[in-house]
């Protein structure tokens, strides 16, 4: 399962920072110039339907880094 | 200047500053990350207060509260300012970082401009190294236009900035994507 993450998380940041993620890689939004509002949004979207979760508007506004991602992605199946 | 432009949106939506929003908006243009590239703001409402029955009688300066409609709670400010001959740019845009209403909030100020006043174009000048601000605009399609040398002076450095434009045109190819996210944004 967390291979299958990292493989779906590089490949939507991959796609939407517009320069290569490897799976597995750490990348913090803070640190990322092109990691602005829109595609933080399109992130968690592509995110919601690569793994059938849906974040909170609350969890939307505070996701800040691939870890976070991931931590959501492996809760909402664990739960 | 006193308006009375209210737009509901999806999950947000911006109506008039008013003097009570003082102590709420000197929190966000202190905030140290978000004021990052905005003039200084005193940290004493009664100075926001004084800032803002000035503005309420600036002409041309349309000036928001964007609210959270299912929390009704306030979550940023932005304005759209100095209409003249058809433009006006826009700016004051501030968003908490505890809130996803950026995109939103950028959608109910384009409409302002554009559909509720008529302007044909509205514009909006970043601080270049404002990196993500500056990829916002370029994310939502406006058209990036000139670089505007020695644009401000903030803490005693000089900053260039990036000039966006928005017309008629550009906002309907824009709009149906920005309105796309701000539903899923709601849950809509």
């Amino acid at each position: 399962m967390r291979e299958q993450i990292d493989e779906v998380l590089s490949e939507v940041l991959t796609i939407a920072l517009g320069r290569p993620i490897a799976p597995g890689e750490e990348v913090a939004r803070e640190d990322e110039p092109t990691w602005d509002s829109l595609k933080h949004l399109q992130i968690l979207f592509a995110i919601e339907d690569a793994f059938g979760i849906h974040f909170s508007v609350e969890e939307m506004a505070s996701a800040a880094s691939v870890s976070d991602l991931k931590a959501k992605v492996l809760a909402s199946h664990a739960a | 200047m006193r308006h009375d432009i209210v737009l509901h949106g999806y999950r947000f939506g911006i109506r008039p500053v008013t003097l009570g929003d003082a102590a709420f908006i000197v929190g966000l243009r202190t905030d140290p990350e978000l004021g990052r590239y905005i003039n200084p703001t005193s940290p004493n409402v009664a100075d926001q207060e004084a800032w803002i029955a000035r503005y309420l009688e600036r002409p041309h300066d349309y000036y928001f509260i964007v609210e959270d409609l299912r929390a009704g709670a306030p979550v940023g400010a932005v304005g759209v300012y100095d209409v003249n001959d058809g433009r006006a740019e826009w700016g004051r845009w501030l968003i908490a970082r505890t809130s996803p209403a950026a995109v939103e909030s950028a959608l109910l100020t384009y409409r302002a401009g554009l559909d509720v006043l008529g302007l044909e174009q509205v514009y909006c000048r970043t601080i270049a190294d404002n990196d993500k601000v500056v990829s916002f605009h370029d994310s939502s399609g406006a058209d990036r236009g000139r670089s505007i040398p020695e644009y401000a002076e903030l803490g005693g450095r000089t900053f260039d900035a990036v000039e966006h434009t928005v017309d008629r045109a550009r906002w309907a190819s824009m709009r149906p994507r920005l309105e796309q996210l701000a539903r899923r944004v709601a849950g809509t």
